[in-house]
């Protein structure tokens, strides 16, 4: 089992009305997708957090780290390719 | 049966929330005595900032259709077309502390509308020309023939029955409609003279799903954000019903209490869950269905949905259209114990539904319901407000509401409410045959068999939306997540169905 790639999804309440739920849902279908693969092994862990402060600081809703990088006016294509490339590089 | 967009996060979703958004923060911020409208007219500038088009074209249509859309949501008509009115016209008859929504709600931003083509088939590149060619065999118009390159179809002769499709060994005859007129269940959508889409409002039961489903974003419905937020800035108590689809809307960290603490940051007075009407409303159809049927009546169809029984009574002929309950719609029956708690409440309904900004235009509704908001409308004022529910309080009190009453936003979860309150108080009628149907194409085909006669003795739930009141559209959240959401915070009341409910019955007390 390679190690896993952590993927924070912020949930606060901008980040929600902009799509980061959803980003969130495709995450999870991307790891029952590469479960399905069999042989390739990879473990997501995704979790949420409430970042509204990073609002303040001027990152532009939704916001996702993956593994620590912040990714901010994302979108699921973005980072579902973060995640793709991370379980390469792990 | 083409794929909905319903649930899936898109550009035009974004661009209906920020409008949401930034109206919210407008009435908000607007000073009481503030003659200008220059707040107002920068709205649009704030969703299309810049002179880069971020979705179409130009970035002058962007902001042409922001305008428009801005106008919807402060309750306001669409303006013509072909004459100057200007952006604020009509400001001074919606700055109002109390309802000004009017029909039509949904409406068809003309010159957003791409005009897409009406149902039609044609075949693709995946036609291999093969020798069996079973699309020429099954046309009942005989208008296929085999060209050189493939399959020919002549569209004007074409009946668009759809066999040559279901027929292709190859899956290459591809069917296309737009997809407002797929969603449309009540079959609605028409053609302007320039072949944009036109509701036929005779038809229309205001579901709002070929708002949620243009891919353009050129269909949107008022809203009366601005008017509840007025209500609530002139000290009036503004008491929220919010339906029971709200679980898992605002986000996975947005628990039900944070939810209730979070509406009453933003002004709100109090929060009730229309579930508890929803009990209420099992128990009376419950009645109804003992009482009626089969004596009276060979069927009774469910009235909690407004656009399923605004469509069951047209659809039915006249004589059988008081087969469909006369019970209040749980919104209704919420906001009559609102009432009784706070007399001079000004009621909320936030739910899903964009039918129930028509259902609050009733005569006989409108001493319940003062305004309604969808929960993307509530998700709004939310951000406009800076409310982080994550940080709202984890606790609550307000009277419960059972779990089969909390799974009404559920499709299939409303017919077995009644039957458990069924069973219960006529033990010897034994089980009662139920039938549901979500979406009003399948809400037609049960309501055809009904009509002759093979569902005689049967409870009939009907939803307009798929999957329910939390596939509606003004949801935010998608149809599995909300699911599994509804379902665990039903499973935490203390009351089972409703009539365990002491809040169902008062009367009984």
């Amino acid at each position: 089992m390679k190690k896993p790639v952590q993927v924070e999804v912020c949930a606060c309440t901008r980040c929600s009305m902009v799509g980061s739920m959803e980003i969130a849902q495709d995450i999870l279908l991307l790891q029952s997708r590469l479960d399905d693969e069999g042989e390739l092994k990879y473990n997501i862990e995704l979790s949420h957090v409430s970042r509204p402060d990073l609002n303040e600081q001027g990152y532009k809703s939704p916001i996702v780290f993956v593994n620590g990088e912040l990714f901010d006016n994302a979108d699921s294509a973005t980072i579902m390719q973060a995640v793709t490339q991370a379980t390469k590089t792990e | 049966m083409q794929q909905s967009m319903q649930g899936i996060f898109t550009p035009v979703t974004k661009i209906r929330r920020e409008i949401f958004a930034q109206v919210a923060q407008f009435a908000y911020e607007r000073k009481p005595d503030e003659t200008s409208h220059e707040d107002y007219y920068n709205i649009p500038f704030k969703i299309s900032p810049g002179e880069t088009p971020q979705y179409r074209d130009s970035v002058f249509i962007e902001r042409a259709v922001a305008r428009e859309r801005v106008r919807l949501a402060m309750g306001m008509d669409i303006r013509p077309i072909n004459s100057y009115v200007d952006l604020a016209a009509g400001f001074n008859d919606v700055n109002k502390d109390q309802t000004i929504m009017s029909m039509p709600i949904v409406n068809v931003i003309s010159f957003a509308c791409q005009a897409c083509p009406t149902k039609t088939y044609r075949v693709s590149s995946n036609c291999r020309r093969c020798i069996a060619h079973p699309c020429t065999s099954v046309c009942p118009k005989k208008c296929i023939e085999i060209g050189p390159k493939g399959a020919i179809i002549d569209e004007s002769i074409c009946v668009r029955c759809g066999r040559c499709q279901d027929a292709c060994p190859y899956n290459a005859i591809l069917c296309f409609d737009r997809p407002c007129a797929e969603a449309c269940g009540a079959d609605a959508i028409g053609s302007d003279e320039l072949g944009r889409a036109v509701i036929d409002p005779e038809k229309c039961v205001s579901c709002g799903l070929c708002m949620a489903n243009c891919p353009f974003g050129a269909i949107a419905d008022k809203s009366e954000i601005f008017q509840i937020i007025n209500a609530i800035r002139s000290g009036q108590r503004v008491v929220a019903a919010i339906a029971p689809a709200f679980v898992g809307q605002f986000g996975p960290l947005a628990s039900p209490p944070k939810i209730f603490n979070g509406i009453k940051a933003l002004g709100f007075a109090d929060v009730f869950e229309v579930a508890i009407g929803a009990d209420m409303s099992s128990l009376h159809e419950a009645k109804e269905f003992i009482e009626l049927v089969p004596e009276h009546q060979p069927f009774l169809g469910t009235s909690c949905c407004t656009a399923w029984e605004a469509f069951a009574r047209r659809v039915l002929p006249p004589e059988m259209a008081s087969y469909i309950s006369s019970s209040s719609t749980p919104m209704v029956a919420a906001a009559g114990i609102i009432k009784e708690y706070y007399p001079d409440a000004r009621v909320v309904f936030i739910g899903p539904c964009v039918a129930k900004k028509v259902e609050s235009l009733e005569e006989d509704v409108r001493p319940y319901i003062d305004f309604v908001l969808t929960f993307e409308e509530l998700m709004g004022m939310f951000v406009a407000k800076g409310v982080e529910l994550s940080e709202m309080e984890d606790t609550f009190e307000s009277p419960l509401a059972s779990s089969e009453g909390r799974n009404y936003a559920v499709a299939s979860s409303v017919a077995p409410a009644i039957m458990t309150c069924i069973r219960e108080l006529d033990p010897d009628r034994g089980d009662v045959p139920y039938q549901h149907a979500d979406s009003l194409a399948e809400c037609k085909k049960m309501l055809m068999l009904a009509q002759r006669g093979k569902l005689d003795g049967f409870l009939l739930e009907g939803m307009a939306c798929p999957g329910g009141c939390i596939g509606g559209a003004g949801t935010l959240a998608p149809l599995k997540q909300s699911t599994r959401a509804v379902q665990k915070f039903a499973a935490e009341s203390k009351y089972s169905s409703a009539l365990e409910n002491p809040m169902a019955h008062p009367s009984e007390e």
